[in-house]
């Protein structure tokens, strides 16, 4: 525990000894930190849109404003709660944008419950989870009923379960209440749960 | 504890962010209870299930193309900046600029400048075109109920317009009136609109030539007053009411009238028409002159003739009659325009 906070607090330091250096116009400093979270980003990204040229798209968009932004960044919190909150507001502003978009093409956000036993049919062709992972049957269907989940909770279930944010972090991600975080997560899983009856 | 605490802690449970205390509770109840237990085994599924999930790196390419975008945004936010930034010095002196191009485009081309000059010169070429507008409305327009007649002084009567342009001309040169009238009815069709429109480009024609006479009375379409009922000049109302304010106007520029301000012509025109039951209806003053231009009289349609008869005891007479008669028991309107110089007393009827 005490490892983790330490390799923390360090990432931490040097984070802001980057932020410090991009702010004195060193643009390498910038490149950096890219380097460091720029997968970090693409994954949310793309398990948050589903696909992967939106989420290529998207994860630039974060760190442009980031690159824009960063001049107001107080070192009060972590960089990555401050980049992932960019990120998840990114991304939710996308999904609003891109509704009808994702409609028409069929990307794999927003499909009804009804609709996941028939969801490889029309699954957008840029992003086969059986095709790229090629891991378990399981994990295909979990991965579709997380898809089927509203907006709010995917989120949630996203950055808890596959990005293994803590709770605070995501209250701080998500600009919500550390209660409301808990007991969202809660429907998330029961909702999954349903979803999954006779599946998993 | 209840099914809905345990649950909550199912997740915490199986990441081991539970102490000690809490890890037994959750287990022990999960033992008793089927639901709970059910609970606790899909999760684990699910959280292994979750573990395996792939983790998609960015492309290769990322940095470079980000940087792209950053670069190609900023020359963007730079011309933006060039042209509006600061806003509190770039935008007054730009609105400023705006303004004196403004200005300097209304000072050259002044799109707002319109001929305020009065009919009360015309001439003959202009004349000219206006009888053979009227030729082209009386073709075009069949029903045309619309009459023009022209007065002159010498007691000379004119049909067609060159016979009446030639007799203009010497009405010129010798000083005579010459009085048009265009006479139409209350009930008009859309086919007089368009001969008011028509005649509106008349007038238009007749302010170009600078031939004429001072000698002129003319009078206008009903349609012509209709259009112009919104000109401040027109009076509206009774004679009285018309009296006193003509009264003011002339009083004003000191011009010869009578006790009530009214010319020579307007009384003579009054008095006819009255006498033939009918009324005054408008008045239009010239703006410069304040002086009495155009008259609109209604009289019964019966006394119409009567009316003409009158006219031509005074001044030479053109008729254009219209093709349909007015039916009976109507009032007709009859439009007069009048020349300034007829209302002079020295330049009244012989």
């Amino acid at each position: 525990m005490s490892k983790g906070k330490t390799g923390s607090s360090e990432s931490q330091r040097e984070d802001f000894g980057l932020i410090r250096n991009f702010l004195i116009h060193d643009m390498r400093a910038f490149d950096q930190l890219v380097t460091k979270y720029r997968d970090k980003v693409f994954n949310l990204c793309f398990h948050i849109l589903g696909d992967f040229d939106e989420a290529d798209d998207c994860a630039q968009e974060i760190f442009i404003k980031v690159y824009n932004n960063l001049k107001k960044f107080r070192f009060k919190s972590s960089f990555p709660t401050w980049l992932y909150r960019i990120a998840v507001n990114t991304c939710r502003n996308r999904i609003f944008s891109l509704h009808s978009r994702i409609n028409r093409t069929a990307l794999r956000i927003g499909i009804s419950p009804d609709s996941v036993t028939d969801h490889t049919d029309i699954l957008d062709s840029s992003y086969e989870p059986g095709a790229l992972l090629e891991k378990s049957e399981q994990m295909n269907n979990v991965y579709k009923a997380i898809e089927s989940l509203p907006e709010n909770l995917r989120i949630l279930v996203i950055l808890r379960d596959i990005e293994g944010k803590s709770y605070e972090d995501i209250s701080s991600i998500t600009g919500t209440n550390l209660g409301t975080v808990k007991s969202r997560l809660v429907r998330a899983r029961h909702q999954l749960r349903e979803k999954l009856r006779g599946v998993v | 504890m209840k099914c809905t605490q345990i649950r909550t802690l199912l997740a915490d449970y199986l990441n081991n962010e539970l102490s000690e205390g809490d890890r037994s509770l959750v287990e022990n109840h999960c033992a008793q209870c089927e639901r709970c237990g059910e609970e606790l085994e899909f999760l684990t599924k699910y959280i292994t299930g979750i573990a395996f999930f792939m983790h998609v790196n960015a492309p290769a390419d990322f940095n470079t193309r980000l940087w792209q975008r950053i670069k190609k945004r900023k020359r963007k936010k730079s011309l933006i900046a060039a042209l509006f930034y600061p806003l509190k010095i770039k935008i007054p002196i730009e609105v400023a600029g705006a303004c004196a191009l403004g200005l300097l485009v209304l000072l050259l081309f002044n799109p707002f400048r319109h001929d305020t000059s009065m009919p009360q010169s015309m001439g003959l070429t202009s004349y000219t075109s206006h009888t053979k507008n009227n030729e082209a409305l009386n073709k075009q327009v069949p029903d045309d109920r619309l009459s023009s007649i022209e007065i002159n002084r010498a007691g000379k009567m004119r049909k067609d317009g060159p016979a009446l342009s030639q007799d203009f001309q010497a009405g010129a040169s010798e000083g005579r009136t010459i009085l048009r009238v265009s006479k139409g009815y209350p009930d008009e069709s859309a086919s007089r609109k368009k001969a008011a429109m028509a005649r509106s480009e008349d007038m238009d024609l007749s302010i170009e030539d600078t031939v004429a006479p001072k000698s002129e009375i003319r009078i206008l379409s009903p349609n012509e007053i209709q259009k112009l009922k919104h000109d401040k000049r027109i009076v509206l109302g009774g004679q009285n009411n018309t009296s006193q304010q003509t009264h003011a106007r002339m009083s004003e520029k000191g011009k010869k009238s009578d006790r009530q301000g009214r010319s020579e012509a307007e009384v003579n025109l009054e008095h006819l028409v009255v006498s033939l039951g009918g009324k005054v209806a408008r008045k239009i003053y010239n703006a410069k002159t304040k002086q009495c231009t155009d008259i609109v009289v209604e009289i019964p349609s019966k006394e119409y003739a009567t009316f003409i008869e009158n006219l031509r005891k005074a001044w030479s007479v053109q008729i254009r009659e219209p093709k349909n008669p007015p039916p009976k028991g109507t009032r007709v309107k009859v439009l007069l325009h009048i020349g300034s110089w007829i209302i002079a007393p020295s330049a009244g009827p012989k």
